[in-house]
């Protein structure tokens, strides 16, 4: 059983520190690079103040009454300084590129690296929810960030920087015209940022919901109809739509607060530069074409502006994301020195063990020794602790109080990897993964490719050689997610092939047959018997057949261990175990 | 602004665009008016680079002339400021509208297909539109007024142009479409790698959900490092790939800033010379400057907005597939006349009956069978299934409207949906069970411990298909819902398969109590479940062979008892 999620149980969201950490150290490693791009970008953006200016001079030029001529070489020289600008663009575009993909990977890497090394208990805990949404939608933000946004603003804020300048270059007081624009942008933006992100995570739960509603809606047609609730359905869609729009509402009403300031903003300058270039040219600081040049540095001015300001929204739901992946690197397991254990293989020893999840406690004191090769079957209602029992042999929790040692070590200061040589636990929640039937196998031997000799033998072991020659490529059919469905007896045979390959010197099985028809469950069993001579067996059965064929059977009841023997001495003993097989039996 | 959401109509699903001009019709005065003031706000963009050049002409020394000119410059930045919040405003409200009646409509035709739906269409396809496609139609809606405002603002800056000097507005007016079609070229082999690239991203992603699903798994046999490898090896073939598209960007970047950049140097050359020559004023030069910028926009709307579309069209496509559905089981013409009292079931195909009253066990040797008689017995698939009532009146499930089969017949089955939301409604979608109820019917299915499972009780919520609970809780949650529905006849395929002995036996004594007066069918192997039934056909190669309770089944058909106590496994014995 899962405990119920709590705070406590959550996976860690990185501090703002931690960020700014490691996207310096990001800066320090890539800095050249870095460093390259704005350079390369800048002289891009010098290129781009030339038709402005050509504009104005030419407006001179033609106050003047000059040569045509002189307009015709003028012409010329800006064409060769927009393709110098459009090979810089080329080359700072490409370069940055370069850089955020090379980010990306690296902070997406670190991130799987990162899961691949949470503490199992960790990840019972908190549940794969969170972690899937931040695989999925995390890596996806961020990736959008770094492609999207950041080459946006890093090109957005050069462009700024190189126009501004050239307006002081014309005439300092020209800046002026910018000032208001600045103090407008600065504080409409700073009230937005800090009410928007509350705005933006109800909108986006109020979202999921609605879309998670409509899935909900088509995969569960059938049950809808089944169950007459179609009307229902349909209304409770309604409602969805309601709180949707409700949200997007105060969003929408933020938006509408800012945006006005930031076009303003972006305009006015046009004007206010004119004003300015008019003054200054009366007092002949400025020419006229000098004046049109300014005005049209402002016009061009306003789209590097907007998008620069745009990306704000993007960069804080970046920021967001990188946290959330950052922060499973805070729960990573850290690996101590293997401990040595010095008993008969295979002997499972448990003393006084303890253990609770939050809270409550779920176990009461179990003392039970198993010899090795012994099968132990618990049986109990659910709720009992039989599960939680089977996770704390296989190390996946450690005992609040007592130790269990497997082999003679104590498998709470093992690390896993020396863990699951000793035990391995195999419950009726199993996984496909993408990619071939041969890779899900090797998974077991920790290699992407195996001998498929090794494979075939542990398929036959299990009784899957059958079907998987059937498949269509056999080993290399590829399975898993989006590709070929496999049935439940067929994905739990490859987990218990799996566990052949892994070889440990314990398994727990965790019912791990019980949502298979009752016939494939059977066969399995079977073939899992022969398999499974000479290994310590600890198998958690709701099936009372497989505890009739265990050495031993343990019933489990309130967390305690309540009648533990073979299946004769239980039965003599005519306690609930000997009540629920005559059941079974129909004898009474 | 309208609050929302609205009726949604009657969809027109004869093709995609259909459905999207349907989508606009029901939106035509929002989306008009949203027109309006984008063209509004264009058409004062271009009136602002007019302002600019005859500014310039009248004289911006002459200070009245100046302040004068910065007042209309300033007026128009005014209006336009002031259009920006009621545009987007109204922008935004294309989109919800848009997107919320194509979720209502998805909705109610999905309800209305029920099984069908799934059957008919892939549900990787069918789960899309929940999560893609609605966005992309309902950001061409958001982004409609792009058409409107590229139109204005071609218009508004060609008008200008033709009547301050008719070539050169001429030049203008073809050059810069063309110039900007000059693009498209790259756009394509750039749109082929950003596909692929995107294709392997979405691989990408979908590899490292995969792992983090089976992460448990993972974690308990190993294989951390290979899957590691294999995820390593993925990202930097996706950042190669995010590099080649980089060259192209940066080709496309490059151009994009060329073109625009050769074409304001063409114009100014040009109006150079025109103005030199004396044929237009200095100012008319500065303003059609500004009329480039503004065509050079213009045309980028229309380029945008027909991206859009294009997008817009593929997943209304998919939208319409599922719109133009109808359901398989058709309602009868004319509907029997259903008898009123209680009933049972008869199905001759199978010979399996259950009669009005009892608890009937359907024991079959293969579990195929197990699901053709459980969809024939709740008619989803056509079949001669009776309904029976206590005098031996019949008719058949297909001359009922399915509605009406429905609500007296409930087939419950291991793969029914558990639903997105609070525990209560899922038992108790309208709050119409007392808690006593309730409580009873968790009692019935021996599931307390799902409800106790969180600290929330019933306001716990579930997630996605219920996926927190493990498979034996899900199962009980089930039985625990069709319990709570309490219909006159109740099917129930394997309903404790995945739960341990004791709960089984529990759930086995407590069923017959709660459907006492009640019909029910159990389509199990479970001896426990099968023990507590009032009768048990036995069915073996597609039709029942043998029939009595289960003591007797066991004790005179050895093939029964092989099925149910699986004496095969016992023969290897401890």
């Amino acid at each position: 059983m899962i405990p119920a999620t709590e705070d406590a149980a959550r996976l860690p969201i990185a501090s703002g520190e931690t960020v700014l950490r490691r996207l310096r150290r990001i800066g320090r490693r890539h800095g050249a690079a870095l460093t390259g791009v704005v350079a390369l970008y800048g002289v891009a953006a010098l290129a781009a103040l030339v038709p402005p200016w050509m504009l104005g001079r030419i407006v001179d030029a033609v106050r003047a009454g000059a040569e045509p001529g002189r307009v015709d070489t003028a012409a010329a020289l800006v064409v060769a300084a927009l393709v110098v600008h459009a090979v810089f663009t080329l080359l700072s575009v490409a370069l940055s590129v370069r850089f955020g993909e090379g980010v990306l990977a690296e902070l997406r890497e670190g991130f799987v690296r990162a899961v691949l090394h949470l503490p199992v208990g960790t990840v019972e805990r908190a549940g794969t929810g969170d972690l899937v949404a931040r695989a999925g939608r995390d890596i996806g933000h961020l990736s959008h960030t770094v492609r999207e946004s950041v080459p946006v603003m890093v090109v957005s804020g050069v462009t700024v920087a190189v126009f501004l300048g050239a307006i002081g270059v014309l005439h300092p007081a020209l800046l002026l015209a910018w000032v208001p624009s600045a103090a407008l942008i600065w504080f409409s933006t700073r009230w937005y940022v800090r009410r928007a992100p509350d705005g933006y995570l109800r909108e986006l739960n109020t979202y999921s919901d609605l879309t998670q509603g409509v899935t909900d809606t088509v995969e569960g047609a059938r049950t809808l109809e089944a169950l007459g609730r179609q009307d229902r359905q349909v209304a409770r869609t309604d409602e969805r739509v309601r709180r949707a729009y409700l949200a997007e509402r105060y969003t929408l009403w933020l938006r509408c607060a800012w945006y006005p300031n930031l076009d303003f903003a972006y305009m006015f300058p046009v004007a206010a530069t004119l004003l300015a270039g008019g003054v200054l040219y009366a007092r002949d600081a400025l020419s006229a074409g000098e004046v049109a040049t300014a005005v049209f540095l402002a016009v061009q001015l306003s789209g590097p502006l907007e998008h620069l300001i745009d990306e704000v929204d993007s960069l804080m739901q970046g920021y967001t994301s990188l946290r959330r992946l950052l922060g499973v690197e805070l729960a990573e397991e850290e690996t101590g020195p293997p401990a040595a254990g010095g008993g008969p293989p295979g002997r499972v020893e448990i003393e006084g063990v303890r253990f609770g999840y939050t809270g409550a406690e779920v176990l009461h004191g179990i003392d039970l020794v198993l010899r090795p090769g012994e099968r132990l079957a618990v049986v109990g209602p659910s709720g009992a602790g039989k599960s939680t029992l089977g996770k704390l042999v296989a190390g996946i929790h450690a005992p609040d109080a007592g130790t269990i040692r497997v082999g003679g070590a104590d498998m709470a200061a093992l690390p896993p990897r020396a863990r699951r040589e000793k035990v391995i636990l195999l419950s009726q929640e199993s996984h496909v993964f993408r990619g071939t039937v041969a890779e899900n196998l090797a998974l077991a031997l920790d290699r992407t490719e195996a001998d498929p000799a090794l494979l075939w033998k542990a398929l036959a072991a299990v009784g899957a050689e059958e079907w998987v020659r059937a498949l269509p490529e056999g080993l290399d059919t590829r399975v898993g997610s989006g590709n070929r469905d496999l049935d439940p007896a067929h994905v739990q045979q490859l987990a218990l092939a799996r566990v052949v390959l892994a070889d440990p010197e314990v398994l727990v099985l965790d019912e791990a047959t019980s949502l298979m028809d009752p016939r494939s469950a059977r066969r399995l069993e079977r073939s899992l018997s022969g398999v499974l001579s000479g290994r310590t067996v600890v198998a958690v059965a709701h099936r009372l057949h497989t505890a009739h064929g265990a050495d031993r059977i343990a019933v489990v009841e309130e967390g305690r261990v309540v009648e533990l023997g073979t299946h004769a001495e239980l039965l003599a003993r005519g306690g609930s175990y000997a009540a629920l097989w005559h059941a079974w039996h129909g004898d009474t | 602004m309208r609050s929302l959401p609205q009726p949604p109509g009657e969809p027109d699903s004869r093709s995609a665009d259909r459905y999207l001009l349907w989508l606009a019709r029901r939106e035509w005065r929002s989306l008009l008016w949203a027109s309006l003031l984008l063209g509004t706000y264009t058409v004062g963009t271009v009136l602002l680079s007019a302002s600019v050049g005859a500014a310039l002409d009248a004289g911006i020394g002459d200070p009245r002339s100046l302040l004068t000119w910065f007042g209309i410059l300033t007026a128009l930045i005014a209006v336009g400021t002031a259009i920006t919040p009621v545009l987007h405003r109204a922008t935004c409200f294309n989109w919800y509208a848009s997107a919320y009646r194509t979720v209502q409509v998805v909705t109610r035709r999905s309800v209305d297909l029920g099984p069908t739906l799934t059957r008919r269409l892939p549900s990787g396809e069918v789960v899309a539109v929940g999560t893609e496609d609605i966005d992309q139609v309902a950001a061409l809606y958001e982004d409609a007024v792009f058409g409107a405002a590229g139109i204005a603002g071609t218009v508004a800056a060609g008008a200008f142009m033709l009547t301050a000097h008719t070539d050169l507005g001429l030049v203008v007016l073809v050059a810069v479409p063309l110039i900007m079609l000059g693009v498209v070229p790259v756009l394509r082999p750039l749109a082929r790698r950003q596909d692929h690239q995107r294709t392997r991203q979405a691989e990408l992603t979908t590899r490292a959900t995969d792992l983090v699903a089976g992460l448990r798994v993972l974690r308990g046999v190993g294989g951390e490092h290979a899957v590691g490898e294999r995820y390593r090896a993925e990202s930097q073939y996706v950042r190669a790939a995010g590099v080649r598209v980089g060259w192209m960007d940066a080709a496309l970047s490059a151009l994009r800033e060329l073109y625009p950049g050769l074409l304001l140097i063409g114009i100014v050359w040009y109006g150079a010379r025109l103005a030199l020559a004396g044929e237009i004023t200095v100012g008319q030069l500065v303003a059609f400057y500004g009329y480039t910028l503004n065509l050079a926009a213009a045309v980028r709307h229309l380029m945008y907005f027909t991206s859009r579309y294009i997008s817009a069209r593929v997943a209304a496509g998919r939208v319409v597939r599922i719109l133009g559905l109808v359901h398989d089981l058709p309602d009868p013409d004319e509907p029997a006349e259903a008898p009123a009292g209680l009933c049972g079931l008869s199905d001759p195909a199978g010979g399996v009956s259950a009669p009005a009253g009892l608890v009937t066990g359907v024991v079959c040797a293969d579990p195929a069978d197990a699901t053709a008689t459980a969809d024939r017995l709740g008619r989803y698939r056509d079949g001669d299934t009776l309904l029976v009532d206590g005098a031996g009146h019949a008719v058949h499930l297909r001359d009922l409207p399915l509605r009406e089969v429905r609500r007296r017949v409930l087939v419950a089955d291991n793969t029914a949906h558990l639903f997105s939301g609070p525990l209560r409604e899922e038992l108790s979608p309208d709050g119409g069970l007392s808690e006593e109820r309730l409580a009873e019917v968790v009692h019935a299915a021996a599931a307390e411990d799902v409800v106790r499972r969180s600290p929330e009780g019933w306001d716990a919520v579930l997630t996605e298909r219920g996926r927190e609970y493990s498979g034996g809780q899900q199962q009980r949650l089930r039985l625990a819902r069709a319990l709570a529905l309490d219909p006159e006849i109740l099917v129930l395929v394997e309903p404790a398969s995945a739960v341990d002995a004791h709960s089984e036996a529990a759930v086995a004594e407590r069923l017959a109590a709660e459907r006492a007066g009640r019909t029910t069918v159990l389509l199990t192997t479970s001896p426990l479940l099968l023990d507590r039934t009032d009768r048990v056909q036995f069915v073996e190669g597609g039709r029942v062979v043998a029939e009595g309770t289960h003591r007797e089944l066991l004790a005179t058909v050895p093939r029964y008892a092989e099925t149910v106590l699986r004496t095969a496994f016992d023969e290897e014995g401890p």
